[in-house]
């Protein structure tokens, strides 16, 4: 029996040396604490004052009314005769129901952003499972592919749709020389140049985050499927699918919200008749020098589009966690 | 449960499985991934109601084997007969077999039921009776308070009884098993041997088990098969593969054996004679297959377990005593382990039960001992 004894001492040689390394710990883990602390902060003070004082801005602006000065709009809190006065001008916010170009460019935006994330999906899903299942060092070359536009200037790419879409342009000449058209067909400065503009660019933010799920999926779960029965299709349709709905979201979410508020690719791709928030926003803001009317729309883009999606997104990471 | 055992260790004889029908059949079975040949020619059959265990080290094509059984991997060249069909070329969700998975592969997505009830519903079957199924499956397992939980709300053990209960849900005709108990601990791990044994007698389901272990091949097997670089090495009931292995590298990868190197000095009748350096002595064997001439290089093997330390030599016929000192003493609660220096320098092992007060210990450590074994116990292995 010379071992319990043995085993005894070491516990109580092991519980002293815990001890005095927790003493040691203490102040560090304060230090620790501060640490952490130090660099949450980061984050939040460049959200703070890259985002939140910018919308504060523009929030106050929305409140005030249009003049011919510089600034072009009244001032919120004036100071008359030892006094404050604050003045709030909720005409523009008036404005917003009975003008209809403001609820149907709403209207329009969300729903080319959501056909756009819909195709998008449609074409990036099966490229995505494509990479994520290639073998590792084809992988690796094709997700370059994928990244590559990203090193030439955005405008330009936009620029070179003109170029293809044109009547006179890549597209038509084709079209034209196998026979198909007599006439060039207009596809430049339609709502169909506006989506081929959006899906093209914002095609890499919908592979990437799929990429990531597929490709951390354990494959064993595609064997089971496989074992208890399930055809490929099945096994897409049952385990596949709904696992890589995260990445799904994830995608959907990056395509959506920046094509919402997309200005260049409209006003160089689309017809004058495409109305879209952005475009709206641009010329309140350049063309009628209206900054209050422009800051409405810019809010209430705010809180009717983006917010619901934040929030979404919260209980989405929410429930994740809870898993 | 101990009743149940040793029920089991009854079943365990193999003379019990009808010998015509095998339901398993490799036959002439060849994988190669590029030029690495993982199964070569792999002839096995195993038979209805068989608990069969693939033991092996990593890389030795266990998996392979039982993979291909799956469907998950097509056979290089050969056969694959499952119950009298060839299913060489059938996809996995075709083949009447289930299989449990190593990392278990439960959906993350779905309930404890949800994950039972899948392999059922790809059959079709009734709404009724897919859910009185899978509550007999949990009730087997003894999961039925779980069934509405995910799977990361489970231990790992209550998943892995899940995905036995899901591998089961179909009643395959052959369940497989990769490493089923290689992610518990060692205490779960031998209770959850039992259960298993337990459920394979009661469901009448020939399963195949691949392990590393070779403590678990042991218990659970009916019979073994132990494999080397793609090929099977010895196949046998444990107890066969145990007492008589085939070669050296068998004898030390099932169970912990002593190994020394000796000489035949001449052959008469069935008797060979061997002289061994190592022990000091000269030894003799009744063994008339035994293949090597005079002069050839064999081993002589003797388990631990055989051997007896004690301070005198023994003068009992058929004993046979070699000197020693003790070097090390492992104290291991019901046994111990002594580790002894024969005169050649050559290092012994010998396992002794401990029956008596550990504090009656009379051997200690650079005590002048003696080895002693009955010449039976010993083996003679060529390599």
């Amino acid at each position: 029996m010379g071992i319990p004894e043995k085993q005894d001492h070491f516990r109580t040689a092991n519980k002293s040396r815990i001890s005095t390394l927790v003493r040691n710990i203490l102040p560090a883990k304060k230090a620790d604490e501060i640490g952490k602390k130090t660099i949450l902060a980061v984050p939040y003070l460049w959200l703070s004052v890259f985002f939140l004082v910018p919308f504060f801005i523009i929030f106050q602006i929305s409140f005030t009314e249009a003049i011919i000065a510089r600034p072009p709009y009244t001032s919120l809190v004036e100071i008359e005769e030892g006094l404050i006065q604050i003045r709030l001008v909720t005409e523009s916010y008036l404005m917003l129901f009975e003008d209809d170009i403001y609820w149907k460019s709403y209207l329009n935006s969300a729903w080319i952003a959501a056909t756009s994330t819909l195709i998008c999906f449609l074409i990036g899903y099966p490229m995505a499972y494509g990479i994520a299942r290639a073998p590792a060092h084809t992988r690796r070359r094709l997700l370059l592919f994928i990244i590559l536009p990203f090193w030439t200037a955005f405008i330009l790419r936009v620029y070179a749709w003109v170029g293809i879409l044109n009547n006179n342009g890549i597209l038509n000449n084709i079209l034209q020389w196998l026979g198909l058209t007599d006439t060039p067909i207009q596809f430049l400065y339609t709502d169909f140049a506006i989506y081929i503009g959006i899906v093209y660019t914002y095609l890499p933010f919908m592979i990437l985050p799929i990429y990531t799920t597929l490709e951390k999926m354990d494959l064993s779960l595609m064997e089971a499927s496989s074992d208890l029965g399930g055809r490929p299709v099945t096994t897409f349709m049952r385990i596949t699918l709904p696992l890589s709905v995260p990445g799904i979201i994830a995608g959907s979410m990056l395509v959506f919200i920046p094509a919402l508020g997309e200005f260049v690719i409209p006003a160089l791709l689309g017809g004058d008749d495409s109305l879209m928030i952005g475009r709206v926003l641009f010329d309140e803001f350049f063309l009628n020098r209206d900054w209050p009317m422009a800051s409405t729309v810019a809010v209430a883009m705010l809180i009717f589009l983006v917010a619901p999606i934040v929030l979404f997104n919260h209980f989405q990471s929410k429930e994740m966690e809870a898993k | 449960m101990n009743k149940k055992v040793e029920n089991l260790s009854a079943s365990k004889n193999i003379e019990n499985f009808d010998k015509e029908k095998p339901i398993i059949e490799f036959r002439n079975v060849n994988k190669k991934f590029g030029d690495f040949t993982a199964v070569n020619n792999v002839d096995l059959k195993i038979y209805k109601g068989e608990l069969f265990s693939l033991l092996g080290g990593s890389g030795c094509g266990k998996t392979t084997l039982l993979r291909m059984l799956s469907g998950f991997e097509n056979p290089s060249s050969g056969r694959i007969i499952l119950d009298g069909v060839d299913v060489t070329d059938l996809p996995p969700y075709e083949r009447p077999v289930n299989m449990m998975f190593q990392s278990y592969a439960l959906f993350p997505h779905m309930t404890v039921a949800k994950n039972i009830a899948y392999g059922l519903e790809r059959d079709g079957l009734p709404k009724q009776e897919i859910q009185s199924r899978v509550q007999e499956m949990l009730g087997l397992v003894q999961l039925e308070q779980f069934s509405d939980r995910k799977p990361h709300q489970l231990s790992g053990g209550q998943r892995q009884r899940v995905a036995l209960a899901r591998a089961l849900a179909k009643h395959p005709k052959v369940l497989l098993l990769d490493e089923p108990l290689g992610a518990l601990d060692k205490k779960l791990r031998e209770e959850t041997q039992f259960e298993l044994m337990n459920i394979q007698q009661s469901l009448g389901t020939t399963f195949v088990v691949v392990t590393h272990d070779q403590e678990e091949a042991m218990t659970l097997s009916s019979r073994m098969a132990v494999m080397n670089s793609g090929q099977i090495i010895q196949k046998g009931t444990p107890r066969e593969v145990y007492e008589f292995p085939k070669n050296r590298h068998i004898a030390e990868f099932v169970g912990s054996i002593n190994i020394f190197d000796a000489t035949v000095d001449k052959r008469q009748g069935d008797k060979i004679f061997v002289t061994s350096p190592e022990l000091n002595s000269q030894l003799e064997f009744v063994n008339a297959q035994f293949p090597a001439k005079n002069g050839n290089e064999v081993s002589i093997a003797i388990r631990p377990e055989k051997l007896k330390i004690k301070r005198e030599a023994s003068n009992e016929a058929g004993i046979i005593s070699v000197p020693a000192t003790v070097k090390g003493i492992g104290y291991l609660g019901n046994q111990s382990t002594f580790q002894a220096e024969l005169d050649s320098g050559k290092s012994v092992k010998v396992m002794v039960q401990n029956m008596r007060h550990s504090s009656d210990r009379s051997i200690n450590i650079g005590d002048a001992v003696y080895i002693s074994w009955h010449q039976q116990t010993a083996l003679l292995l060529a390599e």
